[in-house]
């Protein structure tokens, strides 16, 4: 059979054997957005690092929030690890993040993104938290966030706990090592936050959603 | 059947001095109050030899030194008492978790709960030897007596030349009791005259009396006199308290320390053998408590807060060397000296049907693994301030106990989140008709697009202006690119700050 070359991809997509079995597909934690669940066809990858990426005021933390409420609201613990000491305590309860169940941390000094990949591993190997989210955002495109070594023992000690990390950032960090991630933007036009999914392990990456953002409170 | 075991520890400020410094058991000496004021000083203690020499508490120091003019004289010393006193507890928390101390004078009391140890330890005489020989190994002396109560086994140890047992029996009872001389019951000095005048001798003669005629005749004194000659409890008996456990360690070093580094490995060796007394008695450590002394004898104290208890080394130490390298100590040391405050951990019962959680001593082992990485103060679940404040909030420990799932009704949108500028970020403001126009700085620059504000933000608005703080005006605007701030600016518009970027 003759397959054009602009359509082998497509064709390559849509084959039965490429598509993962049911039984290798990862267990999902839901972001608590029905529309983003459906289209991650579950939520969030369980055990897998989940980028969030995005320019500044793209809604990147208010995601990463909601899917933290949703952990929360379900009595398991999370971790958010803050080498910026970006959080607002005060958005995430008005997300819905119970605050007692949410464990943040705060690296600091000239070392303090260093600290936070320790404090990734640590909170990763004691195991019991469902998320923990690094949010690594404000670091720019300066240099990268740590060695490829890193990040593949990170994945497999995430494999081994069931915890999703939730990995916030400008641009991609993880790179192959992140099994699902999305990038933010603001559509102004529609006044909606636009999701678009650019990499799924599982699933076909390309597709879109549109959430709508509840305004800030005072 | 209550078992009462007592424990005696006469001449205790010498005692405790003898037992760090056992050469000076045959010094000709006398110990004063705690501080040596002078020549008026009573005598408090008196070692052998000196009393042989005719020294006596409580004469004073000016007449004890008419008496021998060679004697040494030195004031007690609360610390040798406190830790000799803390040998003892320990000795008699190997068998008993019910333990009164009492103090008279210059003698230390123990009475403690020995019931039920005949299968574990022994009988009463065996309890008896080995705290005898505990006490002797400790370097100190003490007499021990066992009775079915305090009182009883108060007289067998102040009567015993070491080891004392009062069979519980009634007639046993009796017969010890009714051997001893009055002097024993330690009547007091007026009442011991009269019974003197009466011609009562023995604690025989005065079981022999009527117990309404005793009241009679020696009033309330002479009744309790009477009851401790029976040896009925007074007073409801044993008395239990609730021992304060402290757990410290210490090390004189021969060379003073002005490095962190081997002072960290001299904390290290302390907090080994405070991790082995903690585990000895299954608590975790929780603050510890640093203290040092100079070359030159000034002291430093510092506190390192733990607050997820934990009994791991490397995390404690790494605690001690952050504090220690934050405000590092001012002289070199020559001594050091670590008390950890015992935590114990909060059982909690986990579901089988909630979300899965870390394990509490995990979880506390985890956050203590933390605290050492980035700092104490920079772990926890934060906790909203009640205030009108901006980005008020203190944190607190992670929720341990597992919590029910909350309904979450209808699917909620996500809220537009403020990523907060740890400080504020002072920019320049253009403002044109009351409303900013346009910022400037290193990190924002460009005109803006919308506006929302002024929010008026006090955190004390109901208060004067003097007391309540400077107010200010916040904003919520859109640069042309399309990066959403919060500004802040002061009411007459002449300094401005970025809070937070949304996100």
């Amino acid at each position: 059979m003759a397959v054009s070359s602009p359509s082998i991809l497509a064709w390559l997509k849509a084959h039965p054997a490429l598509r993962p079995a049911p039984a290798l597909r990862a267990e999902r934690l839901s972001t608590g957005q029905r529309p983003l669940d459906a289209l991650l066809q579950g939520g969030l990858p369980c055990g897998a690092i989940t980028e969030i990426v995005g320019r500044a005021s793209s809604g990147r933390t208010s995601l990463a929030l909601g899917a933290m409420a949703a952990v929360t609201a379900a009595g398991a613990l999370v971790a958010w690890i803050d080498p910026f000491d970006t959080l607002d305590p005060l958005s995430a309860q008005a997300s819905g993040v119970v605050l007692e169940q949410l464990l943040w941390i705060r690296p600091r000094g000239a070392d303090a993104v260093a600290q936070a990949l320790a404090a990734t591993g640590q909170v990763v190997a004691a195991g019991g938290f469902a998320a923990l989210a690094l949010d690594v955002a404000e670091g720019g495109r300066r240099a990268p966030l740590c060695h490829l070594g890193t990040w593949v023992r990170l994945k497999h000690r995430l494999e081994r706990s069931r915890t999703v990390l939730l990995l916030l950032s400008g641009d991609a960090r993880a790179g192959a090592m992140a099994a699902l991630r999305l990038e933010c933007a603001w559509a102004p036009e529609v006044a909606r936050l636009r999701v678009r999914v650019t990499r799924q392990w599982h699933g076909t990456p390309g597709a879109e959603v549109l959430l709508p953002l509840a305004a800030a409170v005072d | 059947m209550t078992r009462v075991a007592a424990l005696r520890a006469p001449t205790f400020s010498l005692q405790a001095l003898w037992r760090t410094a056992p050469t000076r058991r045959d010094e000709v000496l006398a110990i004063v109050g705690a501080v040596l004021t002078g020549g008026g000083d009573r005598i408090w203690a008196a070692s052998p030899a000196a009393a042989r020499l005719g020294i006596r508490p409580p004469i004073t120091v000016a007449q004890a030194r008419a008496v021998v003019p060679a004697l040494t004289v030195i004031p007690r010393d609360p610390v040798l008492e406190a830790a000799a006193a803390e040998v003892l507890l320990t000795l008699m928390q190997h068998y008993s978790s019910r333990i009164e101390r009492e103090t008279a004078g210059d003698e230390h009391w123990l009475f403690a709960d020995v019931a039920g140890l005949d299968r574990l330890v022994g009988p009463p005489a065996e309890v008896a030897r080995l705290l005898l020989c505990e006490a002797r190994h400790a370097g100190l002396v003490v007499t021990v007596g066992v009775a079915r109560t305090k009182t009883l086994a108060r007289l067998a140890a102040d009567v015993a030349a070491d080891t004392c047992i009062v069979a519980e029996t009634t007639a046993a009872e009796q017969a010890f009791v009714a051997g001893l001389p009055l002097a024993a019951l330690r009547p007091e000095p007026a009442l011991a005259l009269r019974l003197r005048r009466f011609g009562l001798t023995t604690v025989a003669d005065l079981l022999a009396l009527p117990a309404a005629r005793v009241g009679d005749k020696l009033g309330p004194s002479g009744l309790s006199l009477l009851r401790r000659a029976r040896g009925e409890e007074e007073g409801g008996g044993l008395q239990p308290a609730a021992t304060p456990v402290v757990i410290g360690a210490d090390l004189s070093l021969d060379y003073a320390l002005d490095n962190l580094e081997p002072l960290l490995a001299v904390l290290d060796e302390l907090l080994g053998r405070l991790l082995v007394q903690l585990a000895a008695r299954g608590y975790l450590c929780g603050d510890l408590r640093l203290s040092f002394v100079a070359d030159g004898g000034e002291r430093f104290e510092r506190l390192v807060r733990v607050s997820a208890p934990s009994r791991e080394r490397p995390a404690l130490l790494a605690l001690c060397r952050l504090h220690l390298s934050e405000a590092p100590l001012p002289a070199p040391v020559i001594q050091v000296a670590v008390v950890a405050t015992p935590a114990s951990l909060q059982p909690v019962q986990l579901a089988l049907f909630s979300a899965p959680r870390p394990a509490p001593d995990k979880l506390a082992l985890t956050v203590a693994r933390l605290q050492a990485l980035c700092g104490p103060e920079r772990i926890g679940a934060p906790r909203l301030l009640d205030t009108y404040g901006d980005d008020r909030f203190t944190l607190t420990p992670v929720a341990t106990s597992t919590r029910a799932p909350t309904p979450r009704g209808e699917v909620t949108p996500p809220v537009t989140s403020l990523r907060r500028l740890r400080p504020p970020c002072e920019v320049e403001v253009l403002v044109q008709g009351a409303l900013p126009a346009a910022i400037a700085s290193r990190s924002f620059r460009g005109s803006i697009t919308a506006c929302r504000g002024p929010f008026r933000r006090g955190e004390e608005w109901w208060q004067p202006p003097e007391v309540a703080g400077p107010a200010c005006d916040l904003y919520d605007v859109e640069l042309q690119g399309g990066l959403r701030l919060r500004l802040a600016g002061a009411p007459d518009k002449a300094r401005w700050w970025v809070l937070g970027s949304y996100d």
